[in-house]
């Protein structure tokens, strides 16, 4: 109920913020998808998973100063890791922030529906200022795949089929001090009213994008340097994360997490990337774990379990209409990688077909190891 | 999102229209480096906001886009997708040798390096060059005067473009049509070095976008595969638009719609 409470509080918020003017006027755009999941290597030869997902993003501008947003995703999960995955309900009907905008439908011993707003939020613009509250992205990762400068909404790069990635709840104010650079400070508050609290300094210097920031996660102190920009025409980028001894969070010990990458694109479209991550907390024994049941409540500290985990992809554009992508991770300490294949096919303007696997390769206890079954996905998607 | 900036380069390019071209040279000793410059510069303009579509044309199939963008001389842009709706909402903003992508779903910034702009449109309707160095067909090419002709009631010079020695071209050679008193570009043929036509531009649909007459539709047709074209429309034009380097930020890229 108190948090019922919460998101009343910020819905008059946003009513008495954005008095109604003449030049009100929304936005709206979205998808709705139909995924099927198919898992092997399980008990079963094949667990099969059915979901039809909608999203509607709705932007509101009352005025020119104010903004609000809400996005709101509709999921409905039928058979396989329903049954399969126990308490699967209720994992992903917990809303994992301060305010709970998680709503079940139905939950069944087959099926489960929920609706969940990962955007939530009330904006004001006063020339350079800009102060949002409620629940937003707090995007502080410059990588493609792992980001430990992400403190604030941390995600999975596994999470293949979720590419909008959870929002915050924050109060975040940024001040553009010229036109590549700004000082932003940003305050959250999780489920279990623990505060994550910092402020980033970002610059355009020599043509390299710079941020560093420092802060408070979960009761103890952080800091950290992230950039992006190029060297020979390749894209160069990195990030890493310094948190002290104590807290409140999955680590209390002092930790160092580290990623960095690049990425080529060839004059015929096939594009290169790679990437490391290290974190001086993880192990260089079999890690243990399917990657894609970490992705649910992912965290900036535990992106990898591993002391070491190395990325490559490639995607290729083999027609206007066709995308090919290939990605793997490989943990060079258990010899354990996963393999993941991308096809996406452009069947109309609004209309996308994609099929995709996550197929994992290593012995038993490792980080991907083959035991957690491989996956397969295929999808319709249409955007409005 | 490559594919989106490669559409988003192309209609900056070759779609957005131009600064007011004045042949300021006597006609009667024309100057085919003057005139070329004139056209290209006509055909991008300083300050200007403007509107465009643009369409994909296979014998199978279409795919379309629009966009919104901003421009200030050579050095800085803004381009605000409109649709389609999966793509809708990004920004892609440039500044001088720097370059972002906004990606308004994961409210993110993505700095794009200098290998991803160089790339060539998969539709091979245009190539990298035509799309990152605009300026291209003025400094890596000698220009001289073919001859006359009159296309679709305009009198043109028809003018042939061949690459410097060490210019980094794809064209063998290139042929431009340009309107004598207007400036515009009414139609190009580019050839490979052994001489064969790869790609022919067509400008058509001649409208007073603002204060000048400048063909709105451009079509570029793949030579040697019948049906294959990307065809550009400029929806509107505004070459008054007061804008200032300062309008080319993050902050802006963030909140432009």
């Amino acid at each position: 109920m108190v948090r019922a409470g919460r998101v009343l509080l910020l819905g008059l918020l946003v009513a008495a913020a954005g008095p109604v003017h003449a030049q009100s006027a929304f936005s709206l755009s979205g998808f709705w998808e139909t995924l099927a999941i198919g898992v092997t290597g399980t008990p079963e030869p094949v667990d099969l998973t059915a979901q039809f997902n909608a999203r509607v993003d709705l932007r509101w501008y009352p005025s020119s100063n104010w903004e609000g947003y809400a996005a709101a995703r509709y999921l409905s999960t039928y058979g396989g890791v329903v049954e399969s995955v126990p308490g699967y309900g209720d994992l992903v009907t917990t809303d994992p922030g301060w305010l709970d905008l998680t709503f079940p439908v139905a939950d069944g011993g087959d099926h489960v529906v929920y609706l969940n707003f990962d955007r939530f939020s009330i904006r004001h613009t006063n020339g350079n200022l800009e102060v949002q509250a409620g629940r937003q992205r707090v995007n502080w990762g410059v990588n493609y795949v792992w980001n430990p400068n992400d403190i604030f909404n941390a995600s999975s790069f596994f999470d293949i089929t979720y590419i909008e990635k959870p929002g915050s709840d924050a109060l975040r104010a940024r001040y553009y001090t010229g036109s590549t650079s700004s000082a932003e400070a940003a305050v959250k508050v999780d489920y279990d009213d623990r505060v994550t609290a910092a402020g980033m300094y970002r610059a355009n210097i020599a043509g390299y994008d710079i941020q560093a920031f420092a802060g408070s996660v979960q009761d103890t102190f952080a800091a950290g340097l992230g950039w992006s920009g190029q060297i020979a025409g390749a894209g160069f980028n990195g990030e890493m994360t310094y948190y002290a001894e104590g807290g409140s969070g999955i680590a209390n010990e002092e930790q160092f997490v580290a990623a960095a990458g690049g990425n080529y694109t060839f004059p015929n479209s096939l594009m290169i990337t790679t990437e490391f991550i290290y974190n001086s907390l993880g192990t260089t024994e079999p890690v243990g774990g399917s990657p894609v049941l970490g992705a649910l409540f992912a965290d900036a500290r535990l992106l990898t379990r591993a002391r070491w985990n190395v990325m490559g992809s490639l995607g290729y554009q083999a027609s206007p209409l066709t995308r090919l992508g290939l990605a793997s991770v490989y943990n060079p300490d258990d010899q354990s990688a996963y393999l993941s294949p991308q096809v996406d096919y452009s069947m109309s303007n609004n209309l996308t077909l994609s099929v995709a696997g996550q197929v994992l390769f290593g012995d038993p206890q490792t980080q991907f190891s083959s035991d957690s079954g491989s996956s397969f996905f295929a999808w319709l998607k249409g955007s409005f | 999102m490559s594919r989106v900036l490669r559409y988003a380069l192309i209609v900056l390019a070759t779609g957005s229209p131009l600064a007011p071209g004045v042949f300021a040279s006597a006609p009667q000793e024309p100057d085919a480096r003057e005139i070329v410059r004139q056209a290209n510069e006509l055909a991008r303009g300083l300050n200007s906001l403007t509107t465009a579509s643009m369409q994909i044309v296979r014998p199978d199939w279409t795919r379309e886009m629009a966009m919104k963008s901003w421009s200030l001389g050579t050095d800085y842009y803004m381009i605000l997708i409109t649709a389609p709706a999966r793509d809708q909402g990004q920004v892609f903003l440039k500044r001088e040798n720097d370059m972002w992508n906004w990606v308004p779903r994961v409210q993110r910034s993505v700095k794009i390096p200098p290998s991803m702009m160089n790339q060539s449109w998969m539709g091979s309707d245009f190539t990298n060059n035509d799309l990152v160095r605009i300026d291209s067909l003025v400094i890596d090419y000698e220009q001289s005067i073919l001859g006359e002709e009159t296309i679709e009631g305009y009198e043109t010079w028809q003018i042939e473009l061949m690459p410097l020695p060490e210019a980094p071209v794809v064209w063998g050679r290139v042929v431009l049509w340009i309107a004598k008193d207007e400036l515009f570009m009414l139609r190009a043929e580019y050839f490979d070095e052994d001489g064969e036509l790869i790609n022919r531009q067509t400008g058509s649909e001649v409208k007073m976008m603002d204060d000048r007459l400048i063909p709105t539709r451009l079509v570029m047709e793949d030579a040697k595969k019948p049906g294959h074209m990307t065809i550009m429309v400029t929806e509107a034009a505004d070459f008054s638009y007061e804008v200032s380097e300062s309008f080319f930020s993050q902050q802006q890229m963030r909140n432009v719609r």
